[in-house]
C-alpha cells in the first residue's frame, strides 16, 4: 500500500497514528466509560467494542481482497494478486478473533459458546469459504495461473458470502440483537455515548487491519526481490 | 444471436454425445446415487422422520451432483480445450455446459426424488413443490459445479479438489433449499420461490462473467 496506493489517504503515517490513537480511546472507554444497564447483557455490552469491530474489519479486508480480484482480472498485475492474497488472510485473522470473541460473549448471555444462529452459521460459513480460497491458491504452482484462478473464485467467494452473512440472516430468527424479538441494537445504539466509542473502534480496528496487511504486502515484496537476485 | 444460439446447441449436442457415447461414466453416476440411496435405506430401515428426510435428501444430491457435474471440465484433454477455444466463444460454452448439467442433474434429482418417496414415505400433495425445488436446486448446483470444475480442471485438479472448491460456494443455495423442504414438508407451507430464482439467476450471471477469464488461461 504505502508508496504504491492509490488513495493519498494511505501515504504517510498519518493513518497509522490515527488508528493507535482510534484504538487507545477505545480501549479506554472499553473499560472505564459509561455504559446502560441492560438486563441478560450488563458490564458484557462493553463487548461491543472487540467484538461487532471484528466482523467489520473483516468485511473490509474481504471487500478489499474481491477488489484486488476484479482489479487484477483486468489489469494482469501480479502484485494486485498479492494484495489480494494478503488481504484475504489478515480477514481470516480478523474473522477468527471475532468468533472467539463472539464465543466468549456468548457464554456469558447466551450460556453456550457454540449456539445456532445465523449471524453464527454465517461466520462459519465464510471462514470456510476461505479456507477454501487458500486450499486453491495452495494447488496451483504457477504464480500467473494462480493469480487468476484465485481471483475468478475470489469474487464468487465474496459474493456468496454476502448472501449468506446479509440476506439470508434477514429471512430467519436469531438470537442477535433486533431480530426475533430480541432487544434491538437500536436500543442501546442510541446511547450516544456508545455510539461515540463504536464507531471510532470500528475505524480503528479497519486501519489495524489495514496496516497488518500493508505490512505483511511489504515482506512478500522483499522477499520477491531478494529471491529475484539470488 | 441466431448463430450463437446454434453453436450453444452444437456444444450443448457434443456434450450429450460424449456422456452418453461413454456408457461407463453415465452408469457411474447412477450407481453411485444409486448406493448412496441404499445406505440411507440400511441405516434407518424406515421412514427417518421430516428433519433427516430433509437432511439427507440434499446430502445425496449434493454428493452425486459433485460427482457428476464436477468432471464436466475435467475429463476434457488439454487438446480437445484448445480446439474448443478456437470454434466457440467462452460464452457459448459455459451456457451450454451449464445447460447439460443441469439436466442431468435433474435426472439424478428425479431419481432421488423417487426412490427417497417409495423408501421413505413422502407427505401428500407436497411433490410439485418438492419437484420444482429439485428443479431449481440443480439449476443452482449446475451453475456452480460447472465453473467450479472449470477452475479445478485449469489446476489440473482432481474431483476432490471439485467438491472442497464448490462446497461453501454452495452453502447459501443449499441452506435455502433445505429450509425450504423442511417448512413444505413440516408445516405445509410454500417455498420463496422469488428468493430461489434470484439466487439461481445470480450464480448463472456470476459464472457466465467469470468464466471467460478463466477460458483464455
Amino acid at each position: 500500500m504505502s508508496q504504491g496506493s492509490s488513495f493519498v489517504f494511505f501515504r504517510g503515517f498519518a493513518w497509522k497514528a490515527l488508528s493507535l490513537i482510534l484504538l487507545f480511546y477505545t480501549f479506554y472507554q472499553g473499560f472505564n466509560g459509561t455504559v446502560p444497564e441492560m438486563p441478560i447483557l450488563h458490564q458484557t455490552i462493553r463487548n461491543l467494542y472487540f467484538h461487532v469491530t471484528m466482523w467489520m474489519a473483516m468485511l473490509v479486508l474481504l471487500l478489499s481482497n474481491a477488489i484486488y480480484g476484479i482489479r487484477f482480472l483486468s489489469s494482469g498485475n501480479l502484485d494486485l494478486d498479492l494484495k489480494a492474497d494478503e488481504c484475504a488472510k489478515s480477514g481470516m485473522i480478523f474473522g477468527i478473533a471475532g468468533l472467539v470473541t463472539g464465543m466468549i460473549w456468548a457464554n456469558y448471555t447466551w450460556g453456550a459458546p457454540w449456539v445456532n444462529d445465523p449471524q453464527l452459521n454465517g461466520t462459519a460459513a465464510s471462514l470456510l469459504i476461505y479456507a477454501a480460497y487458500f486450499v486453491l491458491r495452495n494447488a496451483i504452482s504457477e504464480s500467473s495461473k494462480r493469480a487468476k484462478l484465485a481471483a475468478v473464485y475470489s469474487i464468487f467467494a465474496f459474493v456468496m458470502m454476502f448472501v449468506f452473512i446479509m440476506v439470508i440472516p434477514k429471512l430467519s430468527d436469531s438470537l442477535h440483537p433486533g431480530k426475533g424479538g430480541n432487544p434491538g441494537f437500536n436500543k442501546y445504539d442510541l446511547d450516544s455515548n456508545m455510539r461515540m466509542v463504536f464507531y471510532p473502534a470500528v475505524i480503528g480496528w479497519t486501519l489495524l487491519g489495514a496496516w497488518f496487511t500493508e505490512l505483511r504486502i511489504r515482506i512478500r515484496r522483499i522477499e520477491q526481490k531478494i529471491e529475484l537476485n539470488a | 444471436m441466431n448463430s450463437g444460439l446454434s453453436r450453444l446447441l452444437s456444444v450443448f449436442a457434443y456434450e450429450f454425445r460424449t456422456e452418453f457415447r461413454n456408457k461407463e461414466s453415465i452408469s457411474g453416476i447412477l450407481v453411485y446415487a444409486l448406493a448412496s440411496i441404499f445406505i440411507t435405506w440400511l441405516c434407518f430401515l424406515q421412514s427417518p422422520g421430516t428433519q433427516a428426510w430433509t437432511g439427507l435428501y440434499w446430502i445425496i444430491l449434493l454428493f452425486a451432483a459433485t460427482n457428476a457435474a464436477g468432471r464436466s471440465f475435467i475429463r476434457e484433454s488439454r487438446g480437445l480445450q484448445l480446439f474448443h477455444y478456437m470454434l466457440f466463444r467462452p460464452g457459448e460454452v459455459i451456457l451450454a455446459k451449464s445447460l447439460f448439467n443441469f439436466l442431468l442433474l435433474f435426472a439424478l434429482g428425479l431419481l432421488n426424488l423417487c426412490c427417497f418417496t417409495l423408501m421413505f414415505g413422502g407427505k401428500e400433495g407436497t411433490l410439485n413443490e418438492l419437484l420444482l425445488l429439485t428443479l431449481l436446486g440443480a439449476f443452482g448446483l449446475s451453475a456452480v459445479l460447472t465453473l467450479v470444475s472449470s477452475i479445478v480442471s485449469k489446476a489440473y485438479g482432481n474431483a476432490s479438489l471439485a467438491a472442497v472448491l464448490g462446497f461453501p460456494l454452495l452453502f447459501p443455495v443449499l441452506l435455502i433449499l433445505v429450509k425450504s423442504t423442511l417448512a413444505l414438508l413440516e408445516g405445509g407451507q410454500s417455498p420463496n420461490w422469488l428468493m430461489l430464482v434470484a439466487l439461481d439467476a445470480l450464480l448463472l450471471a456470476l459464472s457466465y462473467i467469470l468464466f471467460p477469464y478463466l477460458w483464455r488461461e
